[in-house]
């Protein structure tokens, strides 16, 4: 192992660690399109559920973006590593996996965030 | 002395299909890179419908109208549809998944080693020990699909 990264065995326990974590927050997701989609997904349904459990579900929300991106993008990245084999796979695929990973948690973060603070004020 | 270049070689594919177990962890890698090009679309799509941080019904209304696409029966959009089908995937992902991590990294449902004797000398790894999982996976698929179908096109 080269120093400063991580072990393929401790990105494997967080990929288990981290799909165990979204089958609940997923769940929660999901749950919240109940009785119906259609009407889960109007403008004022989304904002309500923004505020539900006191803004939990917005921390769930959170937990959701951060768990789903690492854990997309590390099977992402076991996946490509399986395919490709050229000298410089393994940085081209990190570099590029881990700046779209960060630009679409700040883009979400912004997000929510902005929204939670528009709807205390 | 010369130092000695490792070639890492690809993986051969012909081991891979071979039974359910395989053609199961096949599933799992292509339903999860389509559903993280799913999240990275879904994260930029709600982000934008909520103005990046300055939420209105006008935009909330514009982004997902166009998302939603038009009506194909009543109520039903072709995004429900591809909505529908992503929630399936990704219930069937975690289904799986979960039935992954039992197995492989907590060893469930293993066949114990036995001691050998002969003139039997190589226990069989053919035991249907772990078999039970996957009827459990395929029961709570099931569930989950009926309560989307009604979610997504019925109420």
């Amino acid at each position: 192992m080269v120093m400063g990264m991580v072990s393929a065995s401790t990105l494997r326990k967080w990929q288990y660690l981290l799909g165990i974590v979204l089958i609940v927050v997923v769940g929660i997701h999901l749950a919240f399109r109940w009785p119906s989609y259609e009407q889960s997904i109007t403008y004022t349904a989304a904002i309500s559920h923004i505020q539900a459990w006191d803004f939990a579900y917005a921390a769930v929300l959170y937990i959701l973006l951060y768990a789903a991106l690492t854990h997309g993008l590390i099977g992402l990245r076991t996946l490509l590593l399986e395919l490709w084999h050229w000298k410089y796979a393994r940085i081209t695929i990190d570099v590029t996996l881990i700046l779209i990973g960060v630009f679409v948690a700040i883009v979400g973060t912004i997000a929510l965030t902005g929204t939670i603070l528009a709807l205390i004020h | 002395m010369a130092q000695q270049k490792t070639k890492r070689v690809p993986p051969k594919w012909s081991l891979w299909f071979k039974g359910l177990d395989e053609w199961l962890l096949i599933f799992q890698k292509v339903s999860g890179a389509i559903l993280i090009l799913y999240l990275l679309g879904h994260t930029l799509v709600i982000s934008t419908a909520l103005g990046l941080g300055h939420p209105s019904p006008l935009t909330w209304n514009a982004i997902i109208g166009t998302i939603e696409g038009p009506a194909i029966y009543g109520h039903i959009h072709v995004g429900t549809v591809i909505e529908y089908l992503i929630a399936l995937l990704a219930a069937v992902h975690g289904a799986n998944g979960f039935r992954l991590i039992l197995t492989q990294y907590f060893g469930v449902g293993l066949p114990k080693p036995e001691r050998h004797t002969f003139p039997r000398a190589v226990p069989s790894t053919k035991k249907p020990g772990q078999a039970w999982l996957k009827y459990i996976a395929v029961i709570v698929i099931i569930i989950f699909l009926i309560l989307a179908t009604l979610v997504a096109f019925i109420w």
